[in-house]
């Protein structure tokens, strides 16, 4: 059933061109999104989530490749097109201190996206606005204030609101809680949940927390160097991980059990730089696993049981 | 036979004398750290762990000031010592490692040069046998191709290399405690454990103490013997690692550990704490954290709980642990 799908990603790239080469920033992923599902993405620093989430906010153009949305090839959309998907394609950010305008209040924050696609104006927009305070758990007396006077936590509530406000179908949410206080953390990951199931919101959810995707997501794609090396469904990946670059991530959380002390380190050293990555995987050079090959070609993201695909050499030929 | 520990501090108060208000930013706080032991000082943002280690190396500035208690180091109070005799201590007995690497290392130098600085300033070494120690030391820390990286400059490496070298700075001198505050909060998680580990190593074979701050529980529980939770410059909960996972007593820890996602537990739903941490100058009467506690009575609201024991080294502030009885 094609409708289900929300969203999907055909070999993208995005290419940014350096004075001492091509960086790239995502280099031809491809996956799709099912309406009112949470695909998560994770992977490390620069590997290219962000990137990901800007190409499909449109906020940057593609190198190459397709993102379709309800069907339609954004790529090729006219302007006024595009103005209407954009209505149904919000972002929440990491950084809440820096993604408000210091000097809007927070009623002219949450009330832009509605002025500017002229959705309501007057009263109406004044009860929307209000709503939307109340639906992010915060009091309409907050309105008249400004961002600065609002603790992180409820920073991001407000951001959260002015994400809403176009009542979109789809939120890129870029680490939404790794600027938090922990204990701020879980109040606004039970929000989003409770978001998702009140308005039906289809998310992609960056986070580069592991614990945190595996409580909210129900799909996972592992990046690494900007491709999705591995991508399942959330038991897959957290319970049967088979690229070892996955494997090497879980391995490395830090688990709050006592009894569970004394893991050793599973990466040896730093990722290569993006700029004119090396041939072959990516990850060849960190990687236990890594034969011949692995350095010579680049190997396919393969589906090596219903909906779990993994980019390994070694794993395929294993799986033969 | 007891060994007397390497530090303690004792009703420790750093506070910061702002134009409006005074911000009990550390507020009479007790830990011990034994020889080559390792302590864990976990809490939110503004908890005061990092003004709790800047008040030991003594590099609080105004307009903050220690106003009372003690740092007892291998017996001596360090609030008694001159600048003088501080900064022999400072670098040569207890170093320091910081979460922002790059803010720490200077942009000009090269890493070789400024790790030589303090062996030729502590350990009286020339400049030659310094820029071979420092090659030793980054081979040490785990920098491939030292003898070549040692020319690099900060910009030059990747933020999990910046804090390997800032590591090796610090354990130059070989210090008795190594104070490592959120060493890997801007790291990634693979990066996260290689600087883990590596500060294990050192504190294992040098027998080097560390006293590491983090929010991460994960961490404490991976890493450390004895922890201190601290909330709103108080230390609310205080015991070995073991019990704090097993038992945890005071609310604020309790509440910490069932609202956070892991990877070992599947959750429905989160629990959580609700509000959030004050602002420091309007932290709330009697027991800081009542306004956010579910267990919360009226005795709470009036008196601060002092730290009761609960058990064996198990000290909880909270009135609920002694039934609310004064
Ligand atoms: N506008 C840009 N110009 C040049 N390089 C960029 C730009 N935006 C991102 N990059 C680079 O692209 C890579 C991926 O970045 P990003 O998508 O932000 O990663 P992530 O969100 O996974 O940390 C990084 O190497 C980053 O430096
Ligand atoms: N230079 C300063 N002037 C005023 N207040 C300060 C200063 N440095 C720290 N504080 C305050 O002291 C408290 C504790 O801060 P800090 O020790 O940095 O917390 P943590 O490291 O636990 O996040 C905070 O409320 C902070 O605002
Ligand atoms: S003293 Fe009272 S308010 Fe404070 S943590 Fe204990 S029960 Fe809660
Ligand atoms: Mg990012
Ligand atoms: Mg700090």
């Amino acid at each position: 059933m094609m409708n289900d799908v929300l969203l999907e990603v055909v070999d993208l790239k995005k290419h940014f061109r350096e004075k001492n080469g091509v960086l790239k920033a995502v280099d031809g992923i491809s996956f799709h999104i099912k309406r009112g599902e949470t695909l998560g993405l994770v992977g490390e620093s620069g590997s290219g989530k962000t990137t990901t989430g800007r190409l499909i906010l449109r906020l940057i153009e593609p190198t190459a490749g397709r993102i379709v949305f309800e069907g339609q090839d954004l790529s090729n959309l006219k302007k006024h097109e595009m103005r209407l998907v954009r209505r149904n394609i919000q972002m929440i950010f990491q950084d809440p201190y820096a993604s408000l305008n210091p000097r809007m209040t927070v009623r002219e924050i949450i009330a832009e996206p509605l002025i500017i696609h002229k959705v309501a104006s007057g009263k109406e927009l004044e009860e929307r606005v209000n709503n939307l305070l109340d639906i992010v758990g915060l009091h309409k007396n907050h309105a008249k204030r400004l961002p600065q006077e609002f603790s992180g936590g409820q920073r991001q509530r407000i951001g959260i609101a002015r994400a809403l406000a176009l009542e979109p179908k789809l939120i890129v949410c870029d680490e939404p809680i790794s600027a938090l206080d922990v204990s701020i953390q879980a109040q606004i990951i039970n929000l989003l949940q409770d978001l998702q199931e009140q308005f039906n919101l289809t998310y992609l959810f960056i986070a580069h927390d592991l614990s945190v995707v595996k409580h909210i997501a129900d799909r996972v794609a592992v990046m690494y160097l900007g491709k999705i090396v591995e991508m399942g469904d959330k038991e897959q990946i957290f319970n049967e991980p088979r690229h070892p670059y996955t494997k090497a991530l879980l391995a490395s959380v830090p688990i709050p059990d006592p009894s569970q002390k004394g893991k050793a380190a599973v990466l040896k050293g730093d990722s290569p730089s993006p700029i004119n990555p090396p041939p072959g995987c990516r990850f060849a050079s960190l990687c236990e696993k890594a034969k011949d090959i692995c350095f010579k070609e680049e190997p396919d993201l393969v589906e090596v049981k219903s909906n779990h695909f993994v980019g390994c050499h070694p794993d395929s030929i294993a799986n033969d | 036979m007891m060994t007397s520990p390497l530090l303690v501090v004792k009703n420790l108060k750093t506070y910061f004398f702002t134009n409006e208000v005074v911000v009990k930013a550390v507020d009479g706080i007790d830990f011990e750290l034994a020889k080559g032991g390792a302590l864990g000082i976990v809490g939110e943002s503004g908890s005061g762990k990092s003004v709790t280690s800047l008040s030991i190396i003594g590099l609080v500035h105004s307009p903050g000031r220690v106003v009372d208690g003690k740092i007892i180091f291998e017996g001596r109070n360090l609030l008694d010592l001159s600048e003088a005799e501080l900064q022999r201590i400072r670098g040569k007995e207890i170093a320091m490692v910081f979460q922002e690497p790059m803010t720490s290392l200077n942009p000009v130098f090269t890493i070789g040069n400024q790790i030589s600085e303090a062996l030729i300033i502590h350990q009286k070494m020339s400049k030659k046998e310094a820029q071979e120690r420092a090659v030793e030391l980054l081979n040490m820390v785990g920098i491939p191709d030292a003898q070549k990286r040692v020319n690099d400059y900060p910009h030059q490496l990747s933020g999990g290399m910046r804090q390997r070298v800032m590591i090796a700075m610090a354990v130059s001198c070989n210090p008795k405690l190594l104070i490592a505050d959120e060493p890997t909060t801007a790291l990634d998680v693979t990066i996260q454990r290689q600087i883990l580990d590596l500060l294990r190593r050192i504190s294992e074979e040098f027998g080097t103490a560390i006293m590491l701050i983090t929010h991460n529980l994960g961490i404490i529980a991976e890493f450390v013997n004895q922890v201190a939770v601290m909330y709103l410059g108080k230390i609310v909960e205080y015991t070995d690692t073991v019990t704090l996972f097993a038992n945890p007593s005071h609310p604020y820890t309790i509440g910490l550990l069932e609202s956070m996602p892991r990877l070992d537990v599947s959750r429905k739903r989160l629990k959580t704490i609700p509000g959030t941490v004050p602002p420091p100058e309007e932290v709330p009467s009697g027991c800081a954290f009542h306004p956010r506690c579910e267990f919360r009575k009226e005795v709470c609201q009036q008196k601060t709980p002092s730290l009761f024991t609960v058990g064996d080294g198990h000290k909880v502030a909270c009135w609920k642990v002694v039934d609310y009885d004064e």
